[in-house]
């Protein structure tokens, strides 16, 4: 483990210390050789060049921007692969949008890394990492760690036709979609770790996004929690393949967090698959709900534009399992609005939890059960449903903490951002609340 | 498996629809938003696009190009002179026309742009017009782009 300076100065110390005392007495000291960790080298922001945009133009593939402390008001566009644009301090590095620009930082080349430092105030997003499907164009790695976006006028950090990819430790709030996207990618190998959502219509969304694992990361005061789902208006649909373990998903029933509509109907829910497969929901405490805990749901339609016709994806072999739920109005619930009522494959079992919709819903869809049960009129739920309160101006949401940036962002290693890396879900138990 | 029991659901689907009025409108605009028309100049600039990826719709006085989200469909067209081409935003986010190089043709703001709208845009003479979303793509063709080849 490297030391810091003020412990090489500690031994440097009590090299001279005998010199000083009785010269009778031998001393015998234990010099422990030590490196004094060194600058990582970079690109530095003003130092070398005066804004964050002129550093990347002038960078190299690999390089590293290391940004000092200010309020940068520029849109930065990435097209060089693999560098690591890195804030010397989480909450003082600033990219200010001022409610006129567009992106704080978007992002089109591979293995990009965007760490430790603020994007506020953006009328669109505040990291935009994308490929483009319609030229078969796919981003591939992608990072975004310690970052705390809010006040963007869409996403806080939004990944779009991009797979490997990591967000860890940041924040996002006051968005008026979600603080976390993950879209549009069939292979996305997407991990969301260690993240906190709060005061945004969605913690986080993820739409015709397969293969994505939101994990011990916090989603509370927003309108709604955890949302994967599945629209025809985007290509590779459905969603067929998330894993949601060891979240803590508390009161979204936020009517102080912006709503831009595409999903006002989820109001009020903690997790919502919506329209997706093959999701596993494992060891979450879900708690405080105007409407449910965990629903499992055809909805929302989209229109399709092969006819245009509106739709829903079918959702079909979904887990619901192991999770703690509590003061929702239904803990549980499973609704089809566009299919019969038969369980499709879903199931839900071993979870702790009162209310269910329907009701006795672990013995009807019991994990490993008929996957054609009819479990009768499912149009019930519809009418206790909870709408969401009027939108609120994003740009008011009240501006988030000071929160634990990287621990040594002038000397950690810069890494580009490639594949994140396995976690042990099984080792992950239901958290407790913070 | 059980065929939809369209009675019993029709309850249903129609508070489904209630609920989720805004996905539907935002869906609906696409099918009859304003439109708006962008004059023209003419470009200098040449794109090293493969010939291949160009859709051919030349001979075709009016063609169409979704907008979506994040993308053009399709991003790159070959037309012939005087070839009206009409932009529809069909996605669910803000998006905008933006010439690649300034002056070649008359873009599309955000404002006139909003998901639901269309925009006419007539270019110039012979050829290549790039063009991009400023939010989702960039000026060197990455991201929403594309480019439209006019052929005489």
């Amino acid at each position: 483990m490297l030391k810091t300076p003020a412990a090489i100065g500690a031994g440097l110390l009590l090299l001279l210390l005998p010199s000083c005392g009785d010269s009778s007495k031998t001393a015998t000291l234990d010099v422990t050789t030590t490196v004094a960790p060194k600058p990582i080298s970079a690109i530095r922001v003003p130092a070398d060049q005066k804004s964050i945009q002129a550093a990347v133009d002038v960078a190299k593939e690999g390089d590293v921007i290391l940004v000092a402390k200010g309020t940068y008001k520029e849109s930065v566009t990435v097209e060089t692969k693999n560098l690591v644009i890195r804030g010397e301090d989480r909450n003082d590095v600033v990219i200010d949008g001022e409610f006129t620009r567009e992106n704080g930082i978007k992002v089109f080349s591979d293995g990009v890394a965007v760490e430790n430092l603020t994007v506020k105030n953006h009328t669109s997003n505040g990291i935009f990492f994308t490929g483009d499907y319609g030229k078969g164009v796919t981003l591939r790695g992608y990072r975004a760690s310690y970052i705390t976006a809010s006040n963007n006028g869409l996403y806080g950090v939004y990944a779009f036709s991009a797979e490997d990819g990591m967000i860890d430790h940041s924040y996002g709030s006051g968005h008026p979609d979600s603080a976390f996207y993950v879209g549009q990618c069939k292979a996305c190998n997407a991990l969301l770790i260690d993240d906190t959502a709060e005061n945004n219509m969605l913690g986080y969304s993820g739409t015709n996004s397969t293969g994505v694992t939101i994990v011990k990361s916090t989603f509370s005061h927003n309108r709604a929690g955890i949302v994967p789902n599945s629209l025809y208006s985007e290509q590779f649909g459905p969603n067929s393949g998330s894993t949601i373990v060891g979240n803590i998903v508390d009161d979204n029933n936020n009517p102080a967090a912006p709503d831009n509509k595409s999903f006002s109907v989820a109001f009020g829910n903690g997790i919502v698959v919506g329209g997706g497969s093959k999701i596993v929901i494992e060891r979450n405490l879900v708690t405080n709900h105007k409407n449910v805990g965990v629903i499992v749901t055809d909805l929302p339609t989209s229109k399709d534009p092969a006819d245009g016709q509106e739709k829903s994806f079918k959702p079909e072999g979904n887990q619901v399992r192991g999770n703690t739920v509590s003061d929702n109005q239904f803990d549980l619930a499973y609704l089809t609005a566009n299919f019969a009522s038969s369980t499709f494959g879903n199931c839900f079992e071993k979870n702790e939890f009162t209310t269910s919709f329907p009701k006795g819903i672990e013995t009807k869809m019991t994990c490993g059960a008929d996957p054609s049960t009819d479990l009768g009129d499912l149009a019930g739920i519809l009418s206790s449903v909870v709408p969401g309160p009027p939108d609120i101006d994003y740009r008011k949401v009240a501006a988030p903490p000071r929160l634990d940036g990287m621990a040594d962002p002038l000397t950690a290693p810069a890494v580009p951002a490639a594949a994140p890396p396995t976690v042990d879900l099984a080792s992950i138990a239901v958290p407790t609340k913070k | 498996m059980k065929q939809p029991a369209l009675t019993r659901h029709s309850e249903r689907r129609h508070l489904g629809r209630v609920i989720f009025a805004g996905v539907f409108c935002l869906a609906l605009m696409g099918c009859g938003g304003s439109s708006t028309t962008a004059t023209t100049a003419g470009p200098t600039a040449t794109y090293k696009i493969d010939s291949s990826k160009y859709v051919d719709m030349t001979g075709t006085a009016t063609v169409s190009i979704n907008v979506v989200d994040n993308t053009f469909e399709p991003s790159f067209i070959k037309v012939s002179v005087g070839t009206k081409l009409v932009f529809t935003n069909n996605g669910r986010n803000e998006h905008n026309i933006t010439a690649v190089e300034e002056g070649s043709f008359t873009g599309v703001k955000q404002s006139d742009f909003s998901p639901g709208k269309a925009a006419d845009i007539t270019v110039g003479g012979v050829g290549e017009y790039g063009f991009f979303c400023s939010i989702h793509g960039t000026k060197k063709l990455n991201g929403q782009s594309g480019v439209i080849q006019v052929v005489g």
